[in-house]
């Protein structure tokens, strides 16, 4: 699993040049929407299958799951936003307490990506 | 005229958010989106385009195939594995990885190789409701956008000049790499955007680190600060050990999504709310000198 950086530079394509599948994490923010067109208009370019997550789901507002359905992209899955896990990854305790809603989306995200990657 | 570019080390902790609201406070000012990989600024400012200007970005290899004699040559001496062997069997450079050193253009013994400028990016000279505005487009994985960073700070300083503003705004990029560096070479001031997480705070110091080269003056708003309050206090500590000015606080607060939303500034949006108060003061501090 490699962690890119934000962005489409150079670095960012070096990252996934290699890849079999890229996972794009989103917010459903207008800059998130912006920002996940530039990276689908890269994927798309250099043929990479891709999916998406949302993290942070419940803030903003709907347009990023319209662009996914109107351009037939793979959505992986949703990560509510909470405010309780944001103060956890402040501490650097992604791992402590998590909220259950939240496990159960990264749970479902991981058994979609088997599926797809398998 | 002075310059004052927005940074942060750390992605995701408001730069733009924070710039807009400046943005919609400053009464003399031009607005340079410094984050060219990914520009997001415009998306409030909505800029009305003036000028549009080609950004040649280096080079790029070609291989005619027609002359193409499938020696190997290339492929073989292209350091940056830029040259494939495509479905008819032969050489072909990919775009993304070429760098445009041109040295499979001196090896190739039968001269198939073409060297072609790369006018993939675009830059441009915007009104905006707040004031001039100088921001940039470029193509996914383009190389140079140091370089480009540059240009578009240059033509943002020389509109501050023309148009007599007191400042330039820098929106910056986050990371500390090429765009970064770009971003701080020759500022008056950075304006570092801390959130309290760890993550946060080790980004910040190793922008912090790369500030204090070029010896440029920082100054720090910790955003989303009711977080996590026991780590602001550590950030504030950093600050303080370090001789950061902190000229604010700021609460993690919904209103910045909703006003992005409504694509807004904060300010704009809830002119009266306590944040947009808070910034005034903020703004206030570092319009006046007062640090």
């Amino acid at each position: 699993m490699l962690d890119a950086p934000p962005g489409t530079s150079c670095p960012v394509v070096e990252t996934v040049s290699t890849a079999d599948y890229v996972v794009l994490v989103t917010e459903p923010t207008p800059f998130g929407l912006h920002d996940l067109k530039i990276t689908v208009e890269l994927l798309k370019e250099i043929h990479k299958p891709f999916g998406v997550v949302v993290n942070k789901a419940g803030l903003g507002n709907d347009d990023i799951y319209r662009f996914l359905e109107e351009n037939n992209i793979g959505l992986l899955g949703k990560i509510p936003f909470s405010k309780a896990y944001a103060e956890n990854y402040s501490r650097g305790a992604l791992f402590e307490n998590i909220p259950n809603e939240i496990e159960q989306s990264y749970h479902s995200i991981i058994g979609k990506l088997a599926t797809i990657i398998n | 005229m002075k310059e004052i570019t927005i940074l942060s080390g750390k992605g995701g902790t408001g730069k733009t958010s924070i710039t807009a609201a400046l943005a919609s406070l400053a009464t003399n000012a031009v607005f340079c989106d410094n984050d060219v990989d990914a520009a997001d600024l415009h998306l409030i400012l909505k800029p009305d385009i003036k000028e549009t200007h080609p950004f040649d970005s280096g080079s790029l290899a070609f291989i005619n195939p027609e002359e193409c004699t499938n020696c190997g040559t290339c492929q073989e001496a292209c350091r940056f594995e830029a040259i494939f062997t495509n479905e008819a069997g032969f050489p072909e450079v990919n775009p993304y990885q070429c760098e445009g050193c041109r040295l499979c253009e001196r090896l190739c013994p039968v001269g198939a190789i073409q060297i072609n400028q790369n006018l993939n990016n675009q830059w441009f000279v915007s009104n905006t409701r707040f004031g001039t505005m100088v921001h940039a487009k470029m193509g996914p994985g383009e190389e140079n956008s140091g370089r480009l960073v540059t240009q578009i700070r240059e033509k943002a300083k020389e509109m501050a000049r023309e148009n007599k503003a007191q400042f330039v705004i820098n929106d910056g990029p986050p990371g500390i790499g090429c765009t970064a560096i770009s971003s701080i070479t020759g500022t008056n001031a950075v304006l570092l955007v801390i959130e309290p997480t760890i993550s946060g705070l080790h980004d910040a110091k190793r922008l912090v680190e790369l500030v204090n080269s070029f010896q440029v003056p920082l100054y720090a708003i910790i955003n989303k600060h009711d977080i996590n309050s026991e780590f602001t206090a550590t950030v504030e500590r950093y600050l303080g050990d370090t001789n950061i000015p902190l000229v604010g606080k700021i609460p993690f607060s919904e209103l910045f999504v909703e006003s992005m939303l409504h694509e807004k500034s904060l300010v704009e949006y809830v002119p009266d709310h306590p944040i947009s108060l808070n910034l005034k003061t903020i703004w206030e501090k570092i319009s006046t000198n007062q640090i």
